[in-house]
């Protein structure tokens, strides 16, 4: 199972791109990406890590005596770690959160099914994911049972509690006490950070 | 550029890395192996998850008839070699990277892309270097969720809410000069993981209002 490791799974997957479609145009495309507030479209679907787009046109010459190998179709290299277990959860996620950039993206893609949110549609798009997936040999991953949710969360309270050190150091203890357990009610009702706003 | 995420207040830590190296048939099988290996044998991950900037890595073998066909107007990949994907996200500059990582990693890396057409060895750098540079591709997009933070931010994180969590539930209720000694106590084994995270506009703390992003680009490459 080496897509998984721990709760995180790591999808590579290579989409064909139509032959008629201007790499170049998509290549700007997906690099005007990252002018989103929080970096990425990819940021409203909580469960992703990291995410990554490549476009593969050619392949690399090792020089003489090597051969020299020259795609047909160029590819877009998706790779995502994201919480879960299936790509059926991020799929899903993709098609309810960001179906507009979705198409705009993938569109330029061979054979990519429609978004909507009718079953039978959202199965073909699992299936096209699956069909375009290439198993991930080796996967290492740092923190594997720990979520999104549970680091960005975790930043924030070490940079608050930096904050309250700094704050009431040399004070009186029964009033640390108090504001300690303000702070920890306060964190605990907090909502977590925004993915990408880290 | 694209290589490096993004994140609300500018550049963050996480670089992306691709590498896309050729590998004959029967490389690919003693590749394959190998990663099989690696992937079941967890402690030999430990040197890997030792060096601490290291988030995530794939190894895909990608193999000559793999490349994905959907449609009988697409023509087949008629390949010469089967092809080696290294993905790796990493925090910090990519000279250091791939130097602590020929130095660190040497036997495992001489182990998978020896096998790879044209590769000189994970030693000396200098070599190594020039063939990932060579075949290296530009992420065209790279998105991480907490870009500001490093491999050695989100553990130091992990472990401070670890400890405030176990702290805050020991000491609710108590005396205040037992929650003092209980405080003091607790400070003196996170104090080193309390350590500013985020973007450089952060840690010079500079309201969002009055910076934008390309002063948040500059003091990104200033600063590494």
């Amino acid at each position: 199972m080496s897509n998984l490791n721990g709760n995180i799974y790591g999808y590579t997957g290579l989409f064909p791109i139509k032959r008629d479609v201007d790499c170049s145009v998509l290549r700007a495309d997906l690099r005007s990406l990252d002018s989103h507030p929080f970096g990425s479209p990819l940021s409203s679907i909580d469960i992703v890590h990291t995410a990554r787009l490549v476009i593969i046109d050619r392949l690399p010459f090792q020089g003489e005596p090597a051969k020299y190998d020259t795609l047909t179709s160029a590819y877009l290299l998706f790779a995502c770690n994201f919480d879960g277990s299936d790509i059926e959860e991020l799929v899903t996620a993709i098609a309810t959160t960001i179906p507009d950039t979705f198409r705009s993206l993938w569109g330029r893609c061979v054979a990519v099914p429609a978004v909507s949110p009718d079953p039978a549609a959202r199965a073909e798009l699992i299936e096209y994911f699956r069909r375009c997936q290439i198993r991930t040999t080796l996967f290492l991953v740092d923190q594997p049972g720990t979520t999104v949710k549970q680091i960005l969360r975790s930043l924030a309270l070490t940079r608050r509690f930096a904050a309250f050190v700094e704050q009431h150091q040399g004070e009186d203890p029964s009033i640390v006490q108090q504001r300690f357990e303000d702070m920890w009610q306060a964190f605990t009702a907090a909502p977590s950070p925004s993915p990408g706003s880290w | 550029m694209a290589d490096r995420s993004r994140n609300a207040l500018g550049l963050g830590k996480a670089s992306s890395l691709n590498v896309l190296t050729p590998m004959t048939r029967v490389a690919t099988w003693i590749v394959r192996s190998s990663l099989w290996f690696f992937d079941s044998c967890k402690s030999t991950q430990r040197p890997a998850k030792a060096l601490a900037f290291l988030p995530f890595v794939h190894w895909v073998v990608v193999g000559r008839n793999q490349f994905p066909n959907l449609d009988p107007t697409q023509p087949r990949e008629r390949l010469h070699y089967d092809y080696l994907l290294f993905l790796s996200t990493y925090s910090g500059p990519w000279g250091p990277y791939i130097e602590a990582f020929a130095d660190v990693l040497a036997n495992p890396l001489d182990a998978v892309w020896s096998w790879n057409v044209g590769y000189p060895g994970a030693r000396p750098v200098s070599r190594l270097k020039a063939y990932i540079t060579q075949n290296q591709i530009e992420s065209d997009h790279h998105y991480s969720a907490y870009a500001g933070a490093s491999v050695r931010d989100v553990r130091a994180a992990l472990r401070v809410h670890r400890e405030l969590q176990r702290f805050a539930e020991e000491t609710r209720g108590v005396l205040p000069d037992q929650f003092a000694a209980a405080f003091n106590r607790m400070l003196i084994g996170v104090q080193n993981d309390l350590a500013t995270t985020g973007t450089v506009k952060d840690v010079e703390h500079v309201s969002s209002e009055d910076f934008d992003r390309t002063d948040a680009e500059q003091c990104a490459v200033s600063y590494g």
